[in-house]
């Protein structure tokens, strides 16, 4: 046999086994099914039960449906959507925000999307963010809501002082009548602010307030073998208070705040003897000014906020500058319950550390109740960038204070504070060999105030 | 020996041809079932046929997938593909365009906007680009940006009806009513008595 036609023949063998091999094998690929084929997928069930749990509003299971398809990779608007309105309907503010700030990335122009989280940000405290997203709305819509929502208020607050210093220091017995101590200025006081806070655009508000501090109170000298004099002293102080607040984006906010103080001391000295009296000539009067300058950046999360200020304070011509920062916690989501922790640093102090817990929780439907504690020296001191002026000579230990307000309705809200301050006062004193004596005694004062707040519009 | 040569490179090529000839006609039939499919609407059927010779790095099957995926109504499936197609070939102006479909049915309107953007930068007159653009601006209330797209649709296609109409609206929404009208009755020239030029000529006077 030729072998070359052996060798052709063994080819041509070959070439069918091939042939058929290759058909068969095209067979086979042909009817087994792909091991990657996927034709109802995650996305399709994800899709059709988180529509289904919407329409049928069972939010508890649409909030953790959405989680699950947003954390598997079906992260898409719509179910970014119903997510954070299953969170929104179960009162998770915040986790609602946190949601429809995403849906808000894929798709800005939503109306309902943009509602949803105007209203998470109102209920999260965060009105300047609601207000600078009216801002990218369509113009009639985002108009209405600013319109509704973001109003000017009116705030008044008013209520005594009462303290215990004269009775604590009673025990200083002054041999002369003519020394004067602080505790004629710890004694009795009347506390009022009013304010307005005005937002001037979707990314600017003025709060603005005027404050007044009355001791009016009655003091008798008695001038030893010559006369007896009395005189009804008076301090009372203005203050005037100026914040512009400017939202930067949805995260960033910038607060300055500016606040002065005037302080006028009057004393009218009179005698029972009138020849004294023209001999006493004018009363003894003085105004001295403070003020403190400053601001404050504030973060939001959703969750947490964080703020840091820094301010300049002058009260008695003394100059110094503190700084601040402080952390807000919506543990649950809401304002149903808050943690604020502040820490304040004070140069040109001996305790130059102030540290201030406040924690807030909603009693009764639209009601709250706020108590806090700050341990530290707060004269000095400014808090609420700028709000509160503590420009007071004495030292103060610690405070505990209690707030309650309550939103009667959309447009009132009332409150009122209770305030514990434990004071420490410095006397001088001439003992009874007429040396002239420094010492410090504790007292204690009481504010209790209340107040409203009136939406305008 | 010279007849030994031949035969063995006769084998070769042999070999070399059903290779070949075991990928192609696969390829091709599976992409010819995914047409007949998806003509009889059994798109499951249809993304079967070409998932069983997809490769990751075919631009085709990743296009033919995100529309096959588009049509069965598996949005995210759909996006993803395309997404694949866009990543092979980036300057595709078709993927994107296949991608603003699911894209907008998931509601994600702003991947819409990036990718029609996409488009314009490779291709300033792109007709489906642009008009599609003012669309979407049109829905979304930005009435200023809806014009700047259809604007150039109606001056590149005077006579096409959809940018006449859309265009017309615009220029409605914006007060231009004068515009407006000129419009609205250009697009009854194309269509005479459309219900919408006729709309908007009532709402005008």
């Amino acid at each position: 046999m030729n072998p070359y036609k052996v060798f052709n023949r063994l080819i041509i063998v070959f070439c069918l086994l091939i042939t058929f091999s290759v058909k068969s094998q095209n067979f086979r690929v042909e009817n087994i099914p792909s091991a990657n084929t996927k034709v109802d997928s995650g996305y399709s069930y994800y899709e059709a039960l988180s529509l289904r749990l919407y329409y049928e509003q069972k939010w508890d299971s649409l909030l953790m449906t959405g989680r699950e398809a947003i954390d598997k990779g079906y992260d898409y608007f719509y179910m970014q959507v119903r997510t954070g309105a299953a969170g929104y309907y179960l009162g998770k503010y915040a986790l609602a925000a946190r949601y429809l700030e995403n849906a808000k990335k894929l798709n800005s122009s939503d109306e309902f999307t943009n509602e949803l989280l105007f209203m998470s940000y109102l209920y999260t405290g965060r009105d300047n963010h609601a207000a600078l997203l009216t801002g990218k709305m369509p113009p009639q819509r985002g108009e209405m809501l600013y319109r509704s929502y973001i109003k000017p208020s009116l705030y008044l607050e008013f209520g005594p002082v009462i303290t215990n210093g004269r009775q604590s220091a009673k025990h200083y017995k002054e041999t002369d009548s003519v020394n004067f101590s602080e505790k004629y200025a710890d004694d009795k006081a009347i506390y009022s602010v009013v304010g307005w806070k005005q937002p001037v655009n979707h990314r600017l508000s003025v709060n603005t307030a005027i404050s007044y501090l009355d001791f009016n109170k009655y003091r008798e000298d008695k001038i030893r073998f010559v006369d007896s004099l009395t005189g009804n002293y008076k301090v009372s102080q203005y203050e005037f208070y100026l914040s512009p607040s400017f939202t930067i984006n949805r995260r960033w906010s910038l607060s300055l705040a500016g606040r002065m103080t005037s302080t006028r001391l009057t004393e009218p000295i009179v005698s029972q003897d009138s020849v004294v009296n023209l001999y006493l000539g004018n009363p003894i009067a003085g105004t001295w000014h403070d003020f403190v300058a400053g601001g404050e950046v504030l973060y939001s999360s959703n969750y947490w906020k964080l703020s840091a200020g820094g301010w300049y304070l002058s009260i008695n011509d003394k100059k110094s500058w503190q700084g601040s920062a402080s952390v807000v916690l919506l543990p649950r989501g809401n304002l149903d319950l808050y943690t604020i922790t502040t820490l304040t640093y004070r140069d040109r102090a001996t305790q130059p550390f102030i540290f201030t817990q406040r924690a807030g929780t909603k009693v009764y439907k639209r009601s709250w109740l706020e108590v806090s504690g700050t341990f530290g020296n707060i004269a000095g001191t400014t808090e609420y960038n700028g709000q509160l002026f503590n420009n007071q000579v004495n030292k103060a230990e610690y405070r505990l204070s209690s707030l309650f307000f309550a939103d009667v309705s959309s447009r009132l809200r009332i409150m009122v504070r209770y305030q514990f301050i434990r004071n420490v006062s410095d006397i001088y004193f001439l003992d009874a060999g007429y040396i002239l004596q420094k010492d410090a005694y504790n007292f204690n004062s009481h504010t209790i105030t209340g107040g409203i707040t009136w939406f305008v519009l | 020996m010279v007849r030994f040569i031949a035969l063995v490179t006769a084998f070769t090529l042999l070999l070399l041809n059903i290779a070949f000839a075991q990928e192609k006609p696969n390829i091709v039939k599976a992409f010819s079932e995914s047409y007949s499919y998806e003509n009889s609407a059994d798109y499951t059927k249809a993304i079967e046929s070409i998932k069983k010779v997809y490769a990751a790095d075919s631009y085709e099957m990743n296009l033919r997938l995100g529309w096959l995926y588009y049509l069965a109504k598996d949005y995210k499936d759909s996006e993803t593909y395309y997404t694949k197609a866009i990543t092979i070939m980036p300057l595709s102006i078709e993927a994107r365009l296949g991608y603003a479909y699911p894209a907008y049915a998931l509601g994600n309107k702003e991947a819409v906007i990036r990718k029609y953007k996409e488009i314009i930068t490779v291709d300033p007159y792109n007709y489906y680009a642009n008009y599609r653009l003012g669309a979407l601006y049109y829905e979304m209330g930005d009435f200023i940006n809806a014009k700047k797209h259809l604007d150039k649709v109606i001056n590149y296609y005077p006579f096409d009806y959809d940018g006449i109409i859309m265009s017309a609206w615009t220029n409605y929404r914006l007060n231009k009513l004068r515009e407006a009208k000129v419009l609205f009755n250009k697009a009854l020239l194309n269509r005479p008595n459309d219900a919408s030029a006729l709309e908007g000529l009532s709402l005008i006077k």
